[in-house]
């Protein structure tokens, strides 16, 4: 890992309809850092992702990735949305075939068909390549988008809550396969931006959990996570660094939602004289 | 035998006896029809001339039939092409452009319902030949309902899969092809169906007023002479005909739009 700054999130602030769901916004992601952001629903973590992405522009401050200025989604940022990530009139490797088009235009045809398979097949999904996403059950078609994100091979990946949707084993399944391609990147490690939940899906997987508060959004805490690499799960769940960065990032969370709590009481309170 | 296996089985078997079913009510029409005419002649034999009429009549008149049917088809497959085309290249040039289409859809919603069958007297004073006025008339008819709906299709696109558009930067005609028109085809083949529809009504109506040759033409010509065996003969070929396209074109649809069924 280096200290590079690859992402940079700068007093950032994003208002939509007259509320304000981000509110100075300073995180810096070093390249290769996987980073999870967590916080209770409605706190703007996905906002934050789509700010970084592109697909949202800022109402104040910046977004710099590589020291330019973002001003719209872009090849360098592969995207992992929760369940659609694929368009569902084309099969899996059509899907992935069309990104690799895009981030590889030099290749032809049989490369890129070459190369959606081999990450098909890194992904498990070997002998499902000519299936609509509606064919895949949900934790087949996460893997498929994962699969398109990796053939893309772009620096950073974004992911919005990707396994959000899944039942737990499965959910658990998809942490491990994310973590072994993460963990077997060497040097080429992606840098990941990763918006999740689950207290524990942040800590098996990112390095460093950022908690975000509520009304508006806000960074409540930035917290290392400082368990030895290469993980499994079940080195990191069984040891007791484990469950003590998992209380205080409980801790954090309950003080989000309590403040929550607080305001939308005060503002109750506030209307009715 | 695994679970999917028996369902599609089930499946099979439950529509072979739903076919059974259908040509068991088509059989019994048939008969009642021959009941009512060439059994027991209960219905006016010279308005409602029986099968042993109307079968020979039919087998005499194929020769011309055929000819009718090409005369037909030479005015209305152009017509329908023309129509979808335009249709959908109107559809995607407004609908991808907001702001044309705010100034627009007014005007549109305004035109769409106008009934084309008014412009026909008109059309056959301003246009040069039958052919031309009312392959004229069909294109209009089919025309709105394609744009209409190739224009709710884009305005219906899931957000995410433009998200997911961007993401990709995906720009210019593969936008249009691997997003914007399969995301829109379910609307799309909904407009066409009801075009499809409409100009078979349409190029019958076009044909009864003033053609020499056509399906619609050979129908009214003889029920000028009062030739029912004929008109009805006609009036079974051109059915057979409008089932034969729609056959064709719900095959198309289900192929193009196979992954709807999948989600």
């Amino acid at each position: 890992m280096n200290d590079t700054p690859l992402i940079q999130l700068h007093n950032l602030g994003f208002s939509y309809a007259g509320e304000q769901t981000l509110h100075g916004i300073d995180l810096t992601v070093n390249e290769s850092e996987f980073v999870a952001v967590i916080g209770p629903s409605g706190c703007g973590k996905s906002t934050l992702l789509r700010l970084a992405s592109g697909l949202l522009m800022p109402s104040t401050g910046e977004v710099l990735v590589g020291g330019k200025p973002v001003t719209g989604p872009g090849l360098d940022r592969a995207m992992v949305f929760q369940d659609y990530s694929l368009f569902p009139w084309s099969n899996v490797t059509d899907n992935i075939v069309l990104a690799l088009e895009q981030t590889h235009p030099a290749l032809s045809k049989a490369e890129r068909r070459q190369i959606a398979e081999e990450y098909l097949a890194m992904v498990g999904l070997a002998g499902s390549e000519k299936k609509l996403p509606g064919e895949l059950s949900g934790g087949m078609r996460q893997r498929a988008a994962i699969a398109r994100a990796l053939a893309m091979n772009s620096p950073i990946l974004l992911m919005d809550e990707p396994f959000g949707a899944l039942d737990a084993i499965t959910r658990a399944r998809q942490q491990d396969m994310l973590l072994d391609i993460w963990q077997s990147g060497g040097s080429l490690k992606k840098t990941v931006l990763f918006v999740t939940h689950d207290v524990d899906e942040a800590l098996i997987l990112a390095g460093r959990v950022i908690v975000l508060g509520v009304r508006p959004g806000h960074i409540a805490a930035d917290i290392a996570v400082d368990l030895p690499r290469p993980r499994s799960r079940e080195k990191s769940v069984n040891s007791d660094r484990f469950r003590a960065l998992r209380n205080r990032l409980l801790h954090e969370l309950d003080l989000a939602v309590t403040r929550q709590l607080e305001a939308a009481s005060e503002v109750r309170e506030g209307s009715g004289i | 035998m695994t679970q999917e296996t028996i369902k599609t089985k089930q499946d099979k078997r439950d529509r072979r006896i739903a076919a059974i079913g259908t040509a068991a009510v088509f059989v019994g029409l048939v008969a009642m029809y021959a009941l009512l005419t060439d059994v027991t002649k209960a219905l006016d034999p010279v308005l409602f001339p029986g099968w042993g009429v109307i079968l020979p009549e039919l087998g005499r008149s194929s020769g011309e039939l055929f000819k009718g049917l090409y005369y037909s088809m030479r005015l209305l497959l152009p017509s329908l092409a023309a129509a979808i085309l335009a249709g959908i290249s109107v559809g995607l040039l407004v609908g991808m452009h907001p702001k044309a289409k705010l100034v627009l859809m007014p005007l549109f919603r305004a035109l769409n319902p106008f009934p084309p069958t008014m412009l026909i007297p008109y059309a056959i004073a301003v246009l040069p030949s039958f052919w031309l006025s009312s392959a004229a008339i069909i294109f209009i008819g089919v025309f709105w309902p394609v744009l209409m709906s190739t224009l709710h299709g884009i305005a219906m696109l899931e957000p995410r899969w433009i998200d997911n558009a961007r993401c990709l930067q995906l720009t210019g005609r593969k936008l249009i092809f691997r997003v914007i028109l399969p995301g829109a085809m379910p609307q799309i083949f909904s407009g066409i169906g009801s075009g499809l529809i409409f100009s078979f009504i349409l190029l019958t109506v076009a044909e009864m007023f003033g053609a020499k040759a056509g399906l619609g033409f050979f129908v009214q010509y003889y029920a000028d002479f009062a030739e029912y065996g004929r008109v009805l003969g006609g009036i079974l070929f051109m059915s057979t005909v409008v089932v034969l396209i729609m056959t064709v074109f719900d095959r198309i649809q289900r192929r193009v739009l196979h992954w709807t069924q999948k989600r």
